[in-house]
């Protein structure tokens, strides 16, 4: 424990955060995982756009490489803090400065995601009416938005937030399995139990998932439950429970009641949302063909 | 001796970790069901690689026993979780495709671990980290997947495995080969 932090006027810890935050983005920006994650969401995004039936899955792509891959990153980056740790102790930067200056390196993918999300929208095509399941534009913007751009902002705060708690060897494995599954039990229950409403509050509280699932052979787009824009909130508010998550470790007596008072409110906007993301969303599923929609 | 040196709190956890997560697969059924033992898999094979961790590397290497046997001894640790998520998968119609994939995934993990280890006392974690970024990758993007089947049960796929799993045996023989004294 330090005493200077304590010490140092506000202005001196914005600075003290600032000149972090610019170390960890250039740690970030030579990161191997993250440098892959990006490389592959130059190279693959504009191959992956086209005229298509599977308009919606051009999205995963960018959300994938520079979401998951970075959330990696992030994670090992924070990791690594633990072994300097004892270097780091006395240094007049406190932990939760070190902890704020990670949450703004992750603005690097956040700024990368925008033009692989403008470039992925621009360059995908459906390839009838029916392929873009009755969305208009606006809501068709919230999914790419959200898988993409919401992506690159939440996977490596993420990251940061687990690798502050999860401590132990391998633990990189059991974050990546956990967001996966949380992800694929989404798109299951979407499938599975497609009209239920329990499974589509489930699916909404998931940190990504698609609204349409095509059978190509068959001509036809299933679209799911949920409101696209309402979806939006929710993630949001991950990305707020993500800092202030990160932010609770080691926090001191007084800090972590603000932090949780602050999380347990977050958490409740980002049920709101999910709430009016289920209710304001369509009531069941529903099956666009060319021939017409019916219910699913 | 050896194997009362092991790490066996890390590689535990995620086994029964994988277990678990095997068990739910095996109660979704169906597609999504192998999907979630593909994940079970993955925190399998991560447990495999985190066995040959050494937390006193430094008293390991200077004892008078060869890499073969050090090795082996781990490898021994390194079957628990592979043991039990071939348990799992018994009756299973897809049994054959999945404990291939399992068998294969484990196999490479444990390989690059040990030759990791030649650099590293604690090779686990950057091999947990690859493992991830491969796995994902294979299982998780169809563009990707499509080219290296390993995961989709084609006869491809056990091809491809064929082909791991030999370049994992010849591996793993030069991983066994004495160490150099460490100089400095």
């Amino acid at each position: 424990m330090s005493a200077m932090p304590a010490l140092a006027t506000p202005a001196q810890g914005s600075h003290t955060v600032r000149s972090l935050a610019i170390v960890e983005t250039k740690r970030l920006a030579r990161h191997p995982v993250f440098l892959l994650g990006a490389l592959a969401t130059a190279v693959l995004v504009p191959m992956s756009g086209g005229v298509s039936d599977d308009y919606y899955n051009a999205t995963i792509t960018a959300g994938f490489f520079l979401g998951l891959f970075s959330m990696i990153a992030m994670f090992r980056l924070t990791r690594s803090m633990d072994r300097a740790q004892a270097a780091l102790d006395p240094t007049p930067a406190a932990q939760r400065e070190r902890t704020l200056a990670l949450c703004l390196a992750g603005l690097l993918p956040a700024l990368l995601s925008i033009p692989a999300f403008l470039a992925t929208y621009a360059l995908s095509e459906a390839s009838a009416p029916w392929a873009l399941g009755g969305f208009d534009t606006g809501e068709r913007l919230a999914i790419f938005f959200g898988n993409i751009v919401m992506a690159g902002i939440g996977g490596p705060l993420l990251g940061v937030a687990a690798g502050r708690w999860l401590r132990f060897p391998g633990a990189v494995v059991a974050l990546t399995v956990g967001v996966l599954f949380w992800v694929l039990l989404g798109e299951g229950l979407g499938t599975g139990q497609h009209d239920a409403t329990w499974s589509a509050v489930l699916r909404m509280m998931t940190p990504w998932t698609q609204f349409t699932s095509v059978e190509s052979d068959l001509n036809q787009l299933e679209v799911w439950r949920g409101s696209p824009y309402f979806y939006l909130g929710w993630l949001a508010c991950l990305c707020v429970l993500a800092v202030l998550g990160a932010l609770l470790k080691g926090a001191e007596a007084d800090a972590r009641r603000t932090l949780l008072r602050t999380g347990f409110a977050v958490g409740l906007v980002g049920l709101d949302f999910v709430t009016l993301s289920v209710v304001l969303g369509p009531d069941v599923a529903l099956l666009h063909t060319p021939t017409g929609v019916a219910p699913y | 001796m050896l194997l009362r040196g092991a790490p066996w709190r890390a590689p535990l956890g995620l086994a029964v970790g994988g277990w678990l997560l095997g068990g739910l697969g095996l109660a979704l059924g169906g597609g999504s069901g192998v999907r979630v033992l593909q994940l079970a898999w993955l925190l399998l094979a991560g447990a495999a690689a985190l066995t040959l961790d050494e937390p006193a590397a430094a008293a390991v290497d200077a004892c008078p026993v060869t890499r073969a046997r050090q090795l082996a001894s781990r490898a021994a640790l390194a079957a628990v979780p592979v043991l039990g998520g071939l348990l799992l998968l018994v009756g299973h119609p897809w049994a054959g495709p999945l404990a291939l994939q399992l068998v294969g995934t484990t196999a490479v993990a444990f390989t690059a671990a040990a030759l990791l280890r030649h650099r590293l006392d604690a090779p686990g974690e950057p091999v947990c980290a690859a493992l991830v970024l491969a796995m994902v990758v294979l299982v998780g993007y169809d563009p990707v997947a499509e080219r290296l089947p390993l995961y989709r049960g084609t006869l491809t796929g056990t091809t491809l495995w064929g082909v791991l799993l030999t370049l994992s045996t010849v591996a793993l023989l030069i991983a066994t080969r004495p160490r150099r004294w460490r100089t400095g």
